[in-house]
């Protein structure tokens, strides 16, 4: 149940879950409308390895912040099912913090 | 028509509205586009808001799960009254949707936090301090269940929320509502009020179910010394079978918020054919402890989970059907006529941002999300406001007032014209002879002195609605507008109807990321039983004083002030059925 956890006490936000996240851009084929889009990123944030999710549908792109501690950018692709498909084109590793970061505002 | 604060379609200083794709058709006559969800599978779907047999509908269509036509709004004329009062927005200078990934709202409301698309800042921020709670009402999700993870945000979480929901611009939010599970279970309860007050909140209200209060003498006493500005208590009936929930220790909760002067909002979530036939003596059991409850806030059921459609229109009711019974049971003292969409107090918030060249706060939220009225009450008599004040007439006086000011009018000028014009809005034969409405306007809104609205609050009884939504009737158009929010672990700001309606990426799921096992809590907080459930003995309550006092013999104030005991059915009048039965038949 859940994702993995790696809690810890970050100086600025405290006690918090994740350490590192990886994040994903790839492209998605297959989307008809915004309506496909809506629903691909819904199938995508219901998997608890995702932490967020944006599908661009007049990008045709999408983009994954997601647990690296449960989860692969293999595996997240895969919850992109038929009839639509996905393909990698970017993966690097973001701290957990600089996602807070543009999350919190403290001014 | 009037666009908002009085602006007319065309103005060249009508401010620009947020774009989204639903928008543009806000206050469109029925039938009009809209985005709604599949209540199975939470795709996001085009839907239609059309008018039928005097009522609202919603209907969309699933590929997978079929067509879902839903009651939206329970009286179609009501609907196209009320929606001359539908505002434009101010939304927020600085989102907080997190953009390391790219989110432009364009997936909503999937995209959320408050995104470059929401329209609203946030006027009520709901914090979650614990999801244990000592009760187990079948019907709620907000708890943890036996063996379930505890989510409790530390001090330091709870401070940068705080934090980013008052550095939220244009408009800082200055109202908090500390919400659980149940709040008061939390022993530094005192302290996160504390940590509000310091982080610049003026109004803190508790939602609560009241019993602890009740239970612990004193602690309503310190809970308002250290900030607690309201209790918001969940009250859904006088009798034991419509508010099982806390029906014997509210007469006791309300005896210590009278000792500690911590003034009280009765909750009654109001479910039809369970006590949709008590809102007349929900609102009368407020009238008789005037002094102390500050207001009734109904809120019409949202019908959260998969519910067959029989057992959602046996259930169902929305705002037009509660006024309905109100106005019933209540043997026509309060109308139809006496509530007001939310957002018809906007022209005001801005006649004042443009008199003092600040952003006010706004109650800019959809005009189907909620209505109030205010009764003043004269020696045993009730009289709603809206029966001396044209408040039609004074919402369209601001709006124009407002808007010579942006365009530029003296200031002196505009001023001088309003002073000397509010007291034409107020029929003077009919306003109780205690009350100087005048003066109570005029230091709200010349001086900008809140304090003269909170006067005019401790002399009258406010009755709301709100109606949240759930996924049978969800209106994107609606989330767009929602002012109502809650504040996340993560630093999100979500609607509520974001939140609650789609919890599996919201609630549930942030809060599952910030929980600990029940296991690992009880290491945390030796002493603290996570599971630890409430038990009252009722013979014993019932033989108190103050229970009997509570419940006996109340003051009727709506058939001539005889006296009625509010346990008793004297009070019951019949509760219409007319619409929801059409709606069954379908």
């Amino acid at each position: 149940m859940g994702t993995a956890k790696d809690w810890h006490e970050d100086e600025v936000y405290g006690h918090q879950p994740f350490r590192k996240l990886a994040r994903i851009e790839f492209l998605v084929e297959g989307m008809n409308g915004r309506d496909d889009a809506a629903w691909i990123q819904y199938g995508l944030l219901v998997n608890d390895s995702v932490i967020r999710c944006h599908i661009e549908f007049s990008a045709g792109k999408g983009e994954v912040l997601y647990n690296p501690l449960d989860a692969n950018a293999e595996k997240i692709l895969s919850l992109v099912k038929a009839p639509f498909k996905a393909k990698l084109l970017e993966e690097r590793e973001v701290p957990y913090s600089a996602l807070l970061a543009t999350a919190f505002h403290f001014e | 028509m009037l666009l908002n604060s009085g602006k007319k379609e065309g103005d060249t200083h009508m401010r620009p509205d947020k774009a989204s794709v639903v928008s543009n058709n806000y206050k469109s006559d029925l039938p009009f586009q809209t985005r709604s969800l599949c209540p199975d599978c939470k795709r996001v779907l085009d839907a239609t808001v059309y008018e039928k047999d005097e009522m609202v509908y919603i209907k969309r269509t699933c590929p997978e799960h079929g067509e879902f036509d839903e009651i939206y709004w329970e009286d179609a004329d009501y609907y196209k009254w009320a929606k001359q009062f539908g505002t434009r927005s101010k939304g927020i200078a600085n989102p907080n949707v997190g953009k390391i990934i790219a989110n432009n709202g364009t997936n909503c409301p999937t995209d959320c936090g408050l995104c470059d698309n929401h329209h609203t800042h946030t006027a009520l921020a709901n914090m979650v301090v614990t999801n244990r709670c000592d009760l187990s009402c079948w019907y709620c999700f907000f708890y943890a269940k036996e063996g379930d993870p505890i989510y409790e945000p530390t001090q330091l979480q709870i401070r940068n929320m705080l934090k980013t929901l008052r550095n939220e611009k244009p408009v800082p939010a200055n109202a908090l509502q500390l919400t659980g599970g149940e709040p008061t279970l939390r022993k530094d309860l005192e302290e996160i009020v504390k940590i509000a007050k310091e982080e610049g909140f003026e109004h803190i209200q508790l939602n609560t179910h009241g019993i602890n209060i009740a239970n612990e003498p004193g602690m309503a006493e310190r809970l308002r010394k250290a900030g607690v500005s309201t209790l918001y208590m969940s009250f859904d009936g006088t009798t034991p079978q419509t508010n099982p929930k806390n029906h014997w220790e509210a007469p006791f909760t309300l005896e210590e918020c009278r000792k500690a002067g911590l003034g009280v909002v009765l909750v009654p979530t109001v479910i039809r054919g369970v006590n949709d036939h008590k809102l007349g003596s929900i609102i009368n059991f407020g009238l008789n402890n005037l002094d102390i409850v500050r207001a009734v806030n109904f809120q019409p059921v949202s019908l959260v989970g998969r519910m067959p459609k029989k057992l959602r229109n046996k259930q169902r009711i929305t705002i037009p059907g509660a006024i309905k019974n109100i106005e019933e049971q209540t043997n026509g003292i309060i109308t139809k006529k006496d509530f007001f969409p939310v957002p018809c107090i906007t022209p005001m918030s801005e006649f004042v941002g443009a008199l003092t060249g600040k952003a006010q706060y706004e109650l800019s939220i959809h005009f189907a999300c909620g209505a109030a009225t205010y009764l003043y009450v004269e020696d045993g008599k009730v009289t709603p406001i809206p029966q001396f004040v044209d408040v039609e007439g004074f919402v369209e006086y601001m709006s124009e007032k407002g808007a010579e000011l942006e365009n530029g009018k003296s200031r002196f000028l505009v001023l001088a014209d309003a002073v000397m014009n509010l007291g034409k809005f107020i029929d003077k034969e009919k306003q109780p002879k205690s009350l100087d409405l005048k003066k109570i306007l005029f230091n709200a809104i010349i001086k900008h002195d809140y304090k003269a609205l909170g006067e005019l609050h401790s002399k009258t009884l406010f009755v709301g609605m709100m109606h949240f939504m759930d996924p049978y009737l969800y209106d994107q158009q609606r989330v767009e507008r929602c002012d109502i929010h809650y504040v996340m672990p993560d630093g999100r700001i979500i609607p509520f109807c974001s939140f609650n309606v789609i919890p599996e990426l919201y609630r549930d799921k942030v809060q599952g990321q910030y929980s600990v096992s029940s296991e690992e809590f009880k290491r945390r907080f030796p002493g603290v039983d996570p599971n630890f459930k409430y038990r009252r003995d009722i013979e014993k309550i019932e033989a108190n004083p103050i229970y009997q006092k509570a419940y006996s013999l109340q003051r009727d104030f709506f058939d001539n002030g005889r006296m009625i005991s509010a346990l008793d059915s004297a009070i019951v009048r019949p509760a219409s059925s007319a619409g929801i039965n059409r709606a069954a038949r379908q």
